[in-house]
């Protein structure tokens, strides 16, 4: 038995070993670098050892110092969550070294099956299909090259052995395309995995991604945990998860259990695994598998009931699977988003930044597996995964209004999230088909408009309408009831929020309440604040409806939860104290001297605060440095030089 | 606790209508003027200074205020009937900026380029009154082209007290913040000389004694704008620039921060009673008067619909009855209420006398609201000593100490403007309902008066009277008079701080009252000798 873990993670992943440590009666003992020492998870172990360093290479990516960990803390196993070291053999060897039980499968089986190449030659020995593929050497010349092109067919994909991820991966759909994108591919695989191995590999146009979860015990016994479906993916990253698989026929669907099960048996397999497969009109192939919990795991959780981190325990224990292929069933249908602090139309840039503010939704059939709650910090130093909501409902209709509904109850303020795509994943009459295929999010780059904007213009006019008459109304020295009174004209109140998609004006005009609410140059509506807790009663006069809104203002940071989501706002009010630097501009000497340095040349490129010149004057040597940043444009004085208070020295143009 | 007024207003019947048609049709012509006002010296203007990038003045103004916080113009309708620009040109406001209650002065460009009327010149010094006496700090947000040169005659020598105003605010140590906009020129640019604090805006503000034209005739210099008075080089190089902003928010914003850090104390006490609302509606102000200043109303139903509670101490009930006073709060600040419910007695008078003695030595101020036409004419009264007793009310009023606020509630007649507290006593504010009449005397009465003295004269003279004539210049005295008795004629000249909408009177006192406390509020002991 497993008595101390050592949770070698962060984030939700973190908690959820965390609680599954403390479920099956162990203790469970938390990693942290430095900037985590605040996260939810830390408090939430029995103990917590700090990893000293300041990169992921010192900390979280350390095997060494994941095992000093372990033998500090007295931990007896060491669980890995996934990412990080997750399927790093050489961490696994380390904690055998060490005496601590890996919770995982063998340092052989991770080996086999992070060589994409080696792997799929393994699966198919096992009879399981796969795509058409060729390795292709370093040294294959160009006829090589079209001979094991043609042999695969087009179009093609060119993928680094040792990858994943989607990096190093090339589409090729004719064969003058070969030559570049294999060069490509190589340089690529080289950078990013040290081995310029690429192998070519049929390219489906439209599959969906399913895969089958396993798990394998010591003794042999392999079972499979039923199927999941992640097609929603945006670049290679699965964003909506979903157990089961929808529309699979159901003989299809053994088949991959059967194949997936075969899969671990080939590299006998211990611990829980996922077996990934792509499915079109055609049949499934084997795509790759991984050697760890999943991210999603949790669909799997609730349609099947089973604790799949206390079975993890079980096992890396060396006990026998407490249940049988025929004990497992499903009950209904799971469905997960990804919550990421990420902007979706921008390339889905990271969003770093401190939640103010979290509610997270609760309620029958919700799970929310969560990294952050009220206050916490999302670092831009690690993943943008802020929480994986999940719904289980009596069918996948069930579960995505569950979980639709839950989003938009959800209150994140402060933070920036995919919220809005999530949501509009799930309303989209294509998702509801269930046949969404795996470029289905990439094509639709309409899903990624955040909010409607009649949406977020009403979130700004109930920001617009709190700062005027809400909380921030109430500081006036007036005492009685005056807010925005005026006995000439009206009150006229701008804010400038600005949210991911850009910078709107808000101009409340009014005497007192309901203030008239304009958003940009017409848009307007009527809102009434009730003064403490942050309700806005927003009439828009475009429909007519009254929505409610509740605001809180944090500092400069604007969190607004709407009946149809939450936008986070900075608000530029004038008030504010004024974030700019300096100015590039001219350098002028303070004061007369000589000029016995010009630290500059006409072409540099100067930062604020650089040092342009140095002034000797009344025996004193001055650093005259840059007003902001910018490119020197005309040097005006040179070494020796007399100047008098005043004179330009330095012309640099702001950049 | 004094107990609520209880309100014999009937709210249903047809005086009440009436009374409350015809008084909202009087505040929609105000807002009519006020519309006016707003809309700066017209589109053209207005346009022509948006396109310059510049905010409008009372954009400057919200920009500079307390989001949410309200803010009471104080003279919006200055000069209205005597020919100069309505408002003056200049915008004159009490707000909150950076939680504290300042006097804002600022310049209308668009009006006759903010150039300065006699009405400008009265309206500054009244505010400039308002800082000192309430110990406001004050801001000027400056953009004139200076004096309307066309009237120079009517504003040099009477707009240099401004300049001193200023420099002596500075004395008493009220705070005097300056933010310049554009031209600020000539006797104009001894407002940021003359100020504490001066913010100017980049590329925008103009600063200097003399423009090039007038340096080129003085001196044949040929001087470049930006070198002459730009915001940089006084910045830089004069020295009278102490903060350069680069746009008109930023500067906004730095007169915001000097504020901020000036902690500006307020020295009168804090509200005390519990500020709740007025047991009845605030609505029903619109049909306690009759719009005919001679229909009498019982002053306590306008006094249960502005205080606390409505709750009211009366003093003195049952003696001259037709001066109601007590004690009552507005917004929790205690009051003193002297206000009439007919004319002026001897008892009535004795009566105010003594109660504003009260209120001086518990430092309590005064609210007087007046519907006056003047005191008891007679030879029975005349004998009974009225003048003696209205010398006493008269004395006491002049030689009180505590703040003085007026409401003009209708009539203004006679000596009872002054008795109770009219302009000219200096309280702290003075503001009028639409319906208000002021006057020597009432019109019919003042041409009345003349008729008799012109009858008198050609009996004396042994001359004809043409009646007809005499009736077609007693209606024509009685027509002009009952003009220049309005409250638009007063407001126009500065009788007041302002015609208010009877439903905000109790808002405007509640501001009106936080002013007055940012001073020490000191009642005395010592008062005029006076005749028993």
């Amino acid at each position: 038995m497993i008595r101390r873990l050592l949770v070698a993670n962060r984030g939700e992943i973190a908690r959820r070993l965390i609680r599954g440590a403390h479920d099956a009666g162990c203790e469970a003992v938390a990693v942290y670098a430095g900037d985590d020492a605040a996260s939810p998870y830390v408090g939430e172990a029995d103990a917590a050892v700090l990893l000293p360093g300041a990169s992921l290479a010192e900390t979280y990516l350390s095997a060494p110092a994941l095992v000093g960990a372990a033998r500090a803390a007295g931990a007896d196993a060491l669980h890995p969550g996934y990412g990080f070291l997750s399927e790093n053999p050489d961490l696994a060897e380390a904690c055998a070294a060490a005496g601590v039980v890996w919770v995982g499968p063998s340092p052989d089986a991770m080996r086999v099956m992070g060589h994409k190449a080696r792997a799929k030659e393994l699966v198919a020995e096992a009879g399981v299909p796969i795509l058409p593929s060729a390795v292709v050497g370093p040294e294959a010349d160009e006829h090589a090259l079209r001979s094991a092109a043609s042999g695969v067919g087009y179009p093609l994909l060119v993928k680094a052995s040792a990858g994943g991820g989607g990096r190093g991966m090339r589409l090729v759909r004719e064969e003058r395309e070969l030559a570049d994108a294999v060069a490509a591919a190589q340089r690529e695989a080289v950078a990013a995995f040290g081995s310029d191995e690429v192998f070519l590999e049929r390219y489906l146009e439209a599959p969906r991604h399913v895969e089958v979860q396993v798990i394998g015990d010591t003794n042999g016994s392999v079972l499979h945990l039923l199927d999941r479906e992640c097609s929603v993916q945006r670049r290679h990253q699965k964003v909506v998860e979903e157990a089961p698989a929808t529309q699979v026929a159901d003989a299809v669907r053994r088949q991959m259990w059967d194949a997936a099960v075969a899969v671990a048996r080939a590299v006998d397999y211990v611990g829980v695994g996922t077996v990934e497969f792509l499915v079109d009109a055609d049949g499934f192939f084997f795509l790759e598998m991984n050697t760890r919990l999943q991210v999603e795991h949790g669909v799997t959780e609730l349609v099947t009931g089973l604790d799949l981190v206390g079975l993890q325990l079980a096992v890396a224990s060396g006990l026998p699977l407490p249940l049988a292929q025929s004990d497992v069933g499903a009950s209904g249908h799971a469905v997960e988003v990804r919550l990421c602090a990420e902007r979706p139309r921008e390339d889905y840039r990271p969003t770093p930044g401190t939640a103010s503010h979290v509610h997270w939704p609760q309620g029958p059939g919700l799970r929310t597996d969560r990294a952050i709650e009220s206050g916490s910090v999302v670092s831009p130093a690690y993943d943008s995964l802020v929480a994986k909501l999940m719904a289980h409902g009596q069918d996948r209709a069930a579960a995505v209004i569950r979980l639709a509904r839950a989003l938009r109850g959800l209150e994140l303020d402060g933070l920036e999230t995919n919220r809005d795509l999530l949501g509009a994943v799930l309303d989209d009459a294509v998702f509801g088909t269930g046949e969404a295929d795996v470029h289905y999010l990439d094509s639709r780059p309409d899903l990624r408009d955040a909010a409607l904007p009649e949406e977020v213009r009403r979130r700004h006019a109930a920001a617009a309408a709190f700062c005027l008459t809400g909380e921030r109304a109430s500081a006036s020295l007036v005492p009685v009831p005056a807010a925005g009174w005026r006995n000439v004209g009206r009150a006229l109140h701008v804010d400038r929020l600005t949210d991911g998609v850009g910078t709107l004006q808000a101009r409340v005009g009014g005497t007192g309440q309901p203030a008239e609410v304009m958003v940009g140059d017409e848009w307007r509506a009527v809102g009434t604040a009730s003064g403490d807790d942050g309700l806005v009663d927003l009439a828009t006069l475009d429909d007519g409806l009254r929505r409610r809104y509740r605001v809180r203002l944090a500092g400069r940071h604007v969190g607004v939860n709407g009946p149809e989501g939450q936008s986070s706002f900075v608000l530029h009010a004038d008030d504010a104290t004024d974030e700019r630097g300096g100015v590039a501009g001219e350098c002028r000497a303070p004061l007369p001297g000589t000029v016995s340095k010009v630290l500059v040349a006409e072409g540099d490129v100067v930062a604020e605060g650089d040092g342009l010149v140095v002034l000797e004057a009344m025996k004193m040597e001055h650093t005259l440095r840059a007003n902001g940043a910018g490119a020197v444009t005309q040097m005006h004085c040179a070494p020796g030089q007399q100047v008098d208070v005043h004179d330009l020295l330095v012309t640099v143009e702001p950049t | 606790m004094s107990a609520p007024l209880r309100s014999r207003l009937a709210v249903a019947g047809d005086e009440f209508r009436d009374n409350a048609a015809a008084m909202g049709a009087l505040v929609d012509e105000v807002r009519a003027l006020h519309d006016d006002v707003l809309a700066g010296g017209g589109a053209q203007y207005v346009e022509r200074h948006r396109a310059r990038g510049k905010l409008l003045v009372r954009e400057r103004l919200e920009a500079l205020v307390d989001p949410g916080t309200p803010v009471l113009e104080l003279s919006p309708l200055a000069g209205l009937h005597t020919g100069d620009p309505v408002g003056g040109g200049v915008v004159v406001a009490l707000a909150e900026v950076a939680r504290t209650q300042c006097l804002v002065i600022a310049n209308d460009p668009t009006v006759r380029g903010g150039t300065t009327s006699p009405t400008t010149i009265r309206k500054l010094l009244r505010a400039m009154d308002v800082a000192e006496e309430n110990r406001l700090p004050l801001l000027l947000l400056v953009e004139s082209g200076g004096a309307d040169l066309p009237r120079q005659a009517d504003v040099f020598v009477p707009g240099g007290e401004q300049f001193r105003r200023l420099t002596q605010l500075s004395a008493q140590g009220i705070p005097t913040i300056c933010v310049v906009f554009g031209s600020s020129t000539a006797g104009g640019a001894y407002l940021p000389g003359m100020s504490d604090y001066t913010v100017m805006v980049e590329g925008r503000a103009r600063v200097f004694l003399g423009g090039p034209p007038l340096v080129k005739m003085a001196i044949g210099e040929d001087a470049d704008e930006e070198e002459l008075g730009g915001a940089r080089m006084h910045a830089e190089t004069s020295g009278l620039c102490d903060y350069l902003a680069r746009d008109e928010p930023e500067a906004i914003r730095m007169a915001r921060g000097i504020v901020a850090h000036l902690h500006w104390p307020r020295l009168g006490p804090g509200p005390v009673d519990p500020p709740d609302e007025p047991l009845y509606p605030a609505e029903e102000l619109l049909g306690i008067a009759s719009v005919d200043v001679r229909v009498p109303f019982d002053v306590r139903e306008v006094i249960a619909r502005v205080v606390d509670g409505s709750r009211f101490e009366e003093f003195k009930a049952l003696y001259g009855a037709q001066l109601v006073c007590g004690w009552a709060s507005i917004g929790g600040y205690p009051v003193g209420v002297v206000a009439n419910n007919g004319i002026l007695f001897s008892p009535e008078a004795q009566k105010g006398a003594q109660f504003i003695a009260l209120c001086n030595r518990s430092d309590t101020p005064i609210l007087f609201v007046q519907n006056i036409t003047g005191f008891m004419v007679g030879t029975r009264y005349e004998q009974g000593g009225i003048i003696k007793d209205g010398a006493k009310l008269i004395n006491a009023v002049s030689n009180s100490t505590v703040p003085h606020l007026t409401l003009m509630v209708g009539a203004s007649y006679g000596a009872g403007n002054y008795a109770m507290a009219g302009r000219a006593y200096d309280p702290r504010f003075v503001f009028t309902w639409p319906n208000h009449r002021i006057a020597v005397m009432g019109p019919k009465q003042l041409a009345g008066v003349l008729s008799i003295v012109r009858r008198n004269a050609a009996a004396a003279a042994r001359r004809p009277f043409d009646e007809a004539a005499d009736e077609e210049l007693r209606q024509a005295t009685e027509s002009q008079i009952e003009e220049e008795s309005t409250a638009q004629y007063a407001t126009g000249r500065l009788w007041d701080d302002g015609i208010i909408d009877p439903r905000d009177t109790r808002t405007v006192l509640a501001i009106a009252l936080t002013a007055v406390h940012s001073a020490p509020v000191r009642g005395t002991a010592v008062f005029g000798v006076v005749r028993h």
